[in-house]
């Protein structure tokens, strides 16, 4: 009931400008997200190399760097694939 | 992220098992140092652990915000030496025998040393388990809707 309440106030207030914001806040979610997905992955990068060089010989930091660089991963991938899907979707629809 | 610090809270863990575990190796190769540097046999050391709360302030803080508040893990907060008597044994041989052809020998017994040591390995390999388990519900997680 929410949902469709929040719908029917979207579209009685269709104005270009807040559209625009919106897109701005989308693009910037979207940015953030990467962003910290490829700080992991930056991180577990140095951590490798710190290992490789033996600067460090915590073990387990290095593999839980990496666990952590690929389940973000998967997770960016997987919100990415829903938002594809939500695209076509849309550009499915038939007017 | 709150996947990651259950990530985080095992990690202290096994941090601070591997520390023991470099205790224990060094009580086990010393069980017959009978020389150190203050002049007395090998003293077995052990670790402390102490679990790390948050302070009073970040609990507020938290119950303010409606968070549940967690710990964040473990932490060795120092290595002690066990006080416990040295064995005295007959070897005047030894190049450390006394008048009477005693040596003091380290307080460490190797059997315990032993199952402290397995236990270390258990803890370290349960600290192992809870973060593959913390993974496989973030995979699952990511399943939702498929």
């Amino acid at each position: 009931m929410e949902g469709i309440k929040g719908i029917s106030q979207l579209l009685a207030s269709q104005q270009p400008k807040q559209d625009k914001t919106q897109s701005v806040d989308f693009k910037s979610v979207i940015i953030n997200a990467l962003e910290s997905v490829n700080k992991d992955q930056l991180e577990a990068e140095a951590m490798d190399t710190a290992f490789i060089m033996g600067e460090t010989d915590n073990i387990h930091e290095v593999m839980i760097a990496s666990q952590k660089a690929e389940l973000s991963l998967s997770f960016a991938v997987e919100v990415r694939n829903k938002v594809t899907e939500a695209y076509k979707e849309i550009m499915r629809l038939q007017m | 992220m709150s996947i990651f610090k259950t990530m985080n809270i095992s990690a202290t863990g096994l941090t601070a098992e591997r520390l023991r575990m470099d205790i224990i190796s060094e009580n086990i190769a010393n069980a017959n140092t009978t020389r150190t540097i203050s002049g007395t046999p090998y003293r077995r050391k052990m670790v402390v652990f102490e679990s790390q709360q948050k302070d009073a302030f970040q609990k507020l803080l938290d119950h303010a915000q409606g968070n549940q508040s967690t710990g964040n893990g473990v932490e060795v907060t120092g290595i002690v030496e066990d006080s416990s008597d040295f064995k005295r044994i007959y070897n005047p041989e030894h190049p450390d025998a006394d008048g009477e052809g005693y040596v003091l020998m380290p307080n460490v017994d190797v059997v315990t040393e032993m199952i402290n040591l397995m236990t270390a390995s258990r803890a370290y390999e349960a600290n192992v388990t809870a973060l593959n388990s913390s993974k496989a519900m973030a995979m699952k997680a990511l399943e939702i809707g498929r």
